[in-house]
C-alpha cells in the first residue's frame, strides 16, 4: 500500500468514525435529553424488593437545564436507590434462589459449598447484595476477616435501600469490626 | 562278595540318583516356588498401589438455566450437544435424550455428580418464547422449577503417556448377560479351570487344524488379563511361560470374581479419536450412551463380541461385520445354555444400534494451558494422569466458543478490509487475543490466546506483554480524582516537555486544540495532549504508585509516555485492573480452578473467589461513569451501531505506529478485552475502535445472558452537581448555556459558580426591569 493511499484509507475511516460518533452521539446522548425524576415508587412486596434495579446511568449524570442545582439534588434524601417495581429482573430471582440455597449449606455447617454456591448467584446478578452479606458471614466463619470485611462493604453498598438488611449488614459490622 | 558288592553298588547307585534326582526335584520346586513367590509379591505390589492409571477430567463451570433467561439458542443447543444429549424424535424416554419441538425441547437430564452435589436425571421441559426460556417445568411432578443446573462439561483429560479411558464397574454392577456373553465369547470354561484350560487349548488346536485358519485362542481369561495387564505385547515363548504362571498365581491369589472384575475392567474396547476406550464402563458409554448396569442383552453380546478386534468389529465401523460376530457370541451363549431359545431369537434379529459419539476435543486450549501451568504446583504430572482427578473450572463453554468465533470472524474480516495485514506464513499472521472476566468474582469465563492454537501456543493473554497505549489512561485518569474532578479542565494545546534534556512533544491523531478539556471529555476522546497535561500536573510517580497498587507485575517508570500507555503490560493483568472499577473498587483474584475431587468426590482442594480493595467504590463509580462516556460519546461510541443497546463502560487503546489495537469493555456482569496485533510488532493500520471493538461487539451479542439494563450502584458520597460545560463550574441557572449533570466525589465537588457566564445574571436582572443593554 502507498503512503498516499494510506493517508486516502484513514481519512476515509476517519470519517466513518466521526459520522458514526455523531449519529450515536444523537441516538444516545444523555445531555440532549431532558432530566425525568423518577418519582418515589410505592412499597412494593418483600420478594419484588429484592429485584430491585440500580439508577440507571441516565439518572447518574442526567441533564439538567430548568432547576438551580441546590434543589435539584437534594443529597442526603435522595442518594438512596429508589426501588422500581417495574418487572422483575428474572436473572435476579434465579439468584435469589440460589442464595437461599446457599444459605442453608451455610446454616448446615457446609461452608466451602455454601461459598460456591454463592459464587454462582454473584456471578448470575451482581445486583443481589445478600450473596455479599453471606459471603461475608462464610469468611466470618473461615475466620478471614479481611475478606469478611471486603464482602461486607460490598454488602453495604448494595443493601443500603432496604432498610431490615442494611440493619442486618450493620450488625455484621459490628461483629467483623468487634472480633 | 564280590556280587554283593556289586548289588550294593547298584542300589547305592539307584540311590544315588534317586536322592540326586529328588534334590533336582526340590530345588527346582523351589525356585518354582521362589518365582511364584516372586510373581505373587509383584502382583500384590501392583494392585496394592492404583490398578489403572485414570486420567484427570477437567470440568467447565456448570450452566445455569432459569426462566425469563436470555438464549442463543444455537449455542443452547450445540451446548446440549457437547454434554451428550441426543436428539430423538419421540419422547424422551432415557436419559441424555432431547427432543426440540417448536416452542418447547424435552430433556432427560443426565444424572449431575459434582463436588458434594448428586441428583438424579430427570425429565424437563423448558419452554422458549422468542429466544428466552419462558419456564422450565419437572415433568415427573409438573413443577415449575426457579433454577436448572446442567451438569459440568468435559473440556479436557490429562492423559499419561498410555492416552486411557475407562470408568471402573465393579463386578457386582455388570450384569450378568455381560458376564456371561464375555465368557461365551472368550471362555466359556472360565469358572471350572485354574487359570489355565489343557482341554480348551487342545480344542482350539483341533478347531483351528480343522477349518485350517485362527478361529479361536487357546487363552483363557486369566491368561489374556495376565497378558495385557503384566505383560508387554511380543509373542514369545518366555514370555508365553510367564503368562502361564502369572495365570496360575492369580488364580491362587484372587476368587474368579475378582479375576473377571478385573478383566472387564482392563480390556481394551475400541478407539475413540486417539483415546483407547477401555473397560466394559466406558465402552458401555461410548457405544450405548448408557451406564454398564442397563446393558441389554444385544448390547451385552455386541460389547463381548467386540473383544476378540475392538476395531474391526465395531458397530461404528462395520455394522454387518458386527452384527455377525454378536450372533456368533449370542449363538454360543444359548449352546451353554445361557439364555433361552425366545431370547436368542429375539436377538438375533434385532438390527446393529451405537449411541454416536464425539470424540474429546481440546476445547480452550489455551485456558487449560493457563489451568495447567497452575496445577503442578498442586500435583505432580505423573498424579494428574493417573488418579483420576476432577478439576473444576470457571470457564463458561458458550462464553468461550462466542469469543473464539468472534475473534476469528474480527481478524479475518479486518484482513479482507486491508490485505496489507495478510501474511503468507501461517505462524505471522495477524493475531489477537480475548479474555472474558466476570469482574466481581474473577472467574475467567473464556480465554483465547491466539487465532489458531495449532499454528502457535503462544498465550497472548498470559504470556505476551504489550503497550497499553491509551488503554491504560484509566489509570491515570484515577490518579488525579483526589485533586481534580470530572470537570476539571486540562489544556490539549501541543506542549514540549523535556525528558532527560530532551524535548518531547506527545500528539494527537485529530481533535482541534483547545485551551480546556474537561476531564470527562478528555478521556471520552482519548485526548492524548490533556491527558498528559493532567498527568504532569498529578505527578508520574503518583501515577506510577497507582498502577502499583492494581497489581501490573510488569516495570513502569514515571516518564511522561506513562500517561500515553508507553510501558508494556501482560493482558490478563490490564483486564484484572479493569474489574477493578467493575466490581466496586476490589479487585479479585484471576480465578481459573474452582474444586478439585479425587475419584470418589472427595474434595482436595478448593478455591473461592478472594477481593482486595484498590480503591474506594466512590472513586470507581466515578471512574465507571467516565468510562460510560467513552462509550455513549467517546471513541467507542460505535458500539451503538454495532448492536450494543444495554449500558456499558470501557476503553479503546491504540499503540505508536498502530502496533496494538485494544478494547476493554464492561457492564456490571461481564468484562471482556480484546487485542489484536501482529507478535513481532508490526504495525496493523488501524486504531483500537476499529480493530478491537468490533470483536468485543460481536462477542457480547452472543452472549444475551449477560445483557442487561443493570449499572453501578452510586454510592452515598457521589454526588451528582449541575456544571457548565464550559467552564466545568457550578452552572448559573438559565445562564450558562450547556448546563450538564455531573458527578462528583463529595469531597472534591465544585462550590464557586461559573465564572465564565456569571455576567450574564446582571443581564438577566436588566432584561427582567425592562432594560435590554
Amino acid at each position: 500500500m502507498t503512503d498516499k493511499k494510506r493517508v486516502w484509507l484513514l481519512t476515509f475511516f476517519l470519517l466513518i468514525a466521526i459520522a458514526a460518533s455523531g449519529c450515536a452521539r444523537v441516538m444516545i446522548d444523555p445531555y440532549a435529553r431532558p432530566l425525568e425524576k423518577t418519582p418515589p415508587k410505592a412499597k412494593t412486596e418483600p420478594a419484588e424488593a429484592t429485584v430491585k434495579k440500580t439508577p440507571s446511568i441516565e439518572e447518574s449524570h442526567k441533564p439538567v437545564v430548568e432547576k438551580a442545582p441546590e434543589k435539584m439534588f437534594p443529597i442526603e434524601e435522595e442518594t438512596l436507590p429508589v426501588p422500581k417495581p417495574a418487572k422483575p429482573d428474572p436473572r435476579a430471582l434465579a439468584s435469589l434462589e440460589l442464595t437461599e440455597q446457599g444459605r442453608m449449606l451455610l446454616e448446615q455447617g457446609r461452608v466451602d459449598e455454601a461459598m460456591t454456591v454463592f459464587e454462582s448467584a454473584v456471578n448470575l446478578s451482581p445486583e443481589n447484595g445478600r450473596n455479599y452479606y453471606y459471603l461475608a458471614e462464610a469468611w466470618l466463619v473461615k475466620g478471614d476477616l479481611r475478606q469478611a470485611r471486603e464482602w461486607n462493604r460490598l454488602a453495604e453498598l448494595y443493601l443500603q435501600g432496604d432498610p431490615d438488611w442494611a440493619k442486618r449488614v450493620s450488625s455484621q459490622k459490628v461483629k467483623i469490626n468487634g472480633d | 562278595m564280590e556280587r554283593k558288592k556289586k548289588r550294593i553298588n547298584k542300589k547305592s547307585a539307584f540311590k544315588r540318583v534317586a536322592v540326586v534326582a529328588a534334590a533336582g526335584l526340590g530345588i527346582a520346586a523351589m525356585l518354582l516356588a521362589i518365582y511364584m513367590w516372586h510373581l505373587f509379591t509383584m502382583i500384590d505390589n501392583r494392585f496394592a498401589a492404583r490398578r489403572w492409571s485414570l486420567p484427570s477430567s477437567v470440568y467447565s463451570d456448570a450452566m445455569l438455566l432459569y426462566p425469563g433467561q436470555a438464549l442463543n439458542t444455537n449455542l443452547f443447543f450445540e451446548k446440549l450437544r457437547d454434554l451428550e444429549y441426543r436428539e430423538v424424535s419421540g419422547q424422551p424416554q432415557r436419559k441424555g435424550e432431547l427432543r426440540r419441538s417448536g416452542a418447547f425441547w424435552d430433556v432427560y437430564l443426565h444424572d449431575l455428580v459434582m463436588p458434594a452435589k448428586q441428583r438424579e436425571g430427570f425429565r424437563v421441559r423448558i419452554s422458549f418464547q422468542k429466544n428466552r426460556i419462558e419456564s422450565i417445568v419437572r415433568m415427573d411432578s409438573l413443577q415449575q422449577l426457579p433454577i436448572l443446573e446442567l451438569e459440568p462439561e468435559p473440556i479436557m483429560l490429562l492423559f499419561g503417556g498410555n492416552r486411557e479411558q475407562r470408568q471402573l464397574v465393579s463386578i457386582d454392577q455388570v450384569p450378568d448377560t455381560l458376564k456371561y456373553a464375555v465368557l461365551a465369547a472368550e471362555d466359556a470354561g472360565f469358572y471350572n479351570h485354574f487359570g489355565v484350560d489343557p482341554l480348551g487349548i487342545l480344542r482350539a488346536l483341533y478347531k483351528n487344524i480343522r477349518y485350517g485358519e485362527i478361529r479361536q485362542g487357546g487363552s483363557t481369561l486369566t491368561q489374556q488379563l495376565a497378558k495385557n495387564y503384566f505383560l508387554t505385547p511380543e509373542r514369545t515363548l518366555r514370555r508365553k511361560f510367564k503368562e502361564l504362571f502369572i495365570s496360575l498365581t492369580l488364580e491362587t491369589m484372587f476368587d474368579k470374581n475378582e479375576i473377571l472384575e478385573l478383566y472387564l475392567n482392563e480390556i481394551y474396547l475400541g478407539q475413540k479419536g486417539s483415546i483407547s476406550v477401555c473397560g466394559v464402563g466406558e465402552a458401555s458409554v461410548f457405544y450405548f450412551a448408557k451406564p454398564v448396569e442397563q446393558l441389554s442383552l444385544v448390547e451385552a453380546a455386541t460389547l463381548a463380541g467386540l473383544i476378540k478386534g475392538p476395531n474391526r468389529y465395531s458397530p461404528y465401523a462395520d455394522p454387518a461385520r458386527c452384527k455377525e460376530r454378536r450372533n456368533a457370541v449370542l449363538q454360543e451363549m444359548r449352546r451353554n445354555g445361557w439364555i433361552t431359545q425366545d431370547e436368542q431369537n429375539d436377538a438375533l434379529t434385532s438390527p446393529v444400534k451405537s449411541a454416536g459419539y464425539k470424540t474429546y476435543g481440546k476445547k480452550a486450549p489455551y485456558f487449560i494451558d493457563y489451568l495447567c501451568e497452575q496445577l503442578p504446583e498442586l500435583y505432580s504430572p505423573e498424579d494428574l494422569s493417573s488418579l483420576g482427578l476432577s478439576i473444576y473450572t470457571t470457564l463458561d463453554t458458550q462464553v468461550q466458543a462466542a469469543a473464539e468465533s468472534a475473534l476469528e470472524k474480527g481478524l479475518a474480516r479486518l484482513e479482507k478490509s486491508y490485505p496489507a495485514l495478510k501474511r503468507k506464513q501461517a505462524d505471522q499472521q495477524l493475531q489477537g487475543a480475548v479474555i472474558v472476566m466476570q469482574p466481581k468474582t474473577g472467574y475467567i469465563l473464556a480465554m483465547d490466546g491466539g487465532r489458531d492454537y495449532a499454528i502457535s501456543q503462544f498465550n497472548r493473554i498470559t504470556q505476551a506483554i504489550r503497550q497499553p497505549g491509551s488503554a491504560f489512561k484509566p489509570f491515570v485518569y484515577l490518579s488525579a480524582l483526589d485533586r481534580f474532578s470530572p470537570s476539571s479542565l486540562f489544556s490539549n494545546e501541543p506542549k514540549t516537555y523535556q525528558i532527560n534534556g530532551k524535548p518531547w512533544r506527545p500528539r494527537n491523531t485529530h481533535a482541534p486544540a483547545e485551551h480546556g478539556l474537561r476531564m470527562r471529555t478528555a478521556l471520552a476522546k482519548s485526548d492524548n495532549l490533556a491527558a498528559v497535561d493532567l498527568a504532569m500536573k498529578v505527578g508520574l510517580k503518583n501515577i506510577v504508585d497507582t498502577a502499583g497498587t492494581f497489581g501490573f507485575s510488569t516495570p513502569m517508570s514515571p516518564q511522561p509516555s506513562l500517561a500515553l500507555g508507553a510501558f508494556e503490560v501482560i493482558p490478563l493483568e490490564l483486564a484484572r485492573a479493569y474489574c477493578t472499577f467493575a466490581a466496586e473498587g476490589v479487585q479479585p483474584l484471576c480465578l481459573s480452578m474452582k474444586t478439585v475431587t479425587d475419584e470418589t468426590g472427595k474434595f482436595l482442594e478448593q478455591r473461592h473467589m478472594r477481593i482486595e480493595r484498590i480503591i474506594s467504590p466512590e472513586k470507581a463509580y466515578i471512574m465507571n461513569s467516565l468510562l460510560r462516556s467513552v462509550v455513549t460519546e467517546g471513541t467507542a461510541s460505535s458500539l451503538a451501531l454495532r448492536g450494543i443497546d444495554f449500558p456499558a463502560a470501557g476503553k479503546t487503546g491504540t499503540t505508536n505506529d498502530y502496533r496494538d489495537a485494544w478494547f476493554v469493555g464492561y457492564t456490571p456482569d461481564i468484562l471482556a478485552l480484546v487485542w489484536v496485533g501482529f507478535d513481532n510488532g508490526d504495525s496493523i493500520h488501524a486504531e483500537g475502535a476499529v480493530a478491537a471493538l468490533p470483536i468485543w461487539a460481536e462477542l457480547m451479542r452472543q452472549l444475551p445472558q449477560y445483557a442487561s439494563e443493570n449499572w453501578f450502584r452510586q454510592p452515598p458520597d457521589v454526588i451528582s452537581r449541575v456544571i457548565c460545560a464550559q467552564s466545568g463550574a457550578l452552572a448559573v441557572k438559565g445562564v450558562c448555556p450547556e448546563p450538564i449533570e455531573e458527578v462528583f466525589l463529595s469531597t472534591n465537588a465544585p462550590v464557586d459558580p461559573c465564572e465564565l457566564h456569571k455576567a450574564g445574571i446582571l443581564d438577566r436582572i436588566l432584561k427582567g426591569i425592562g432594560y435590554d443593554r
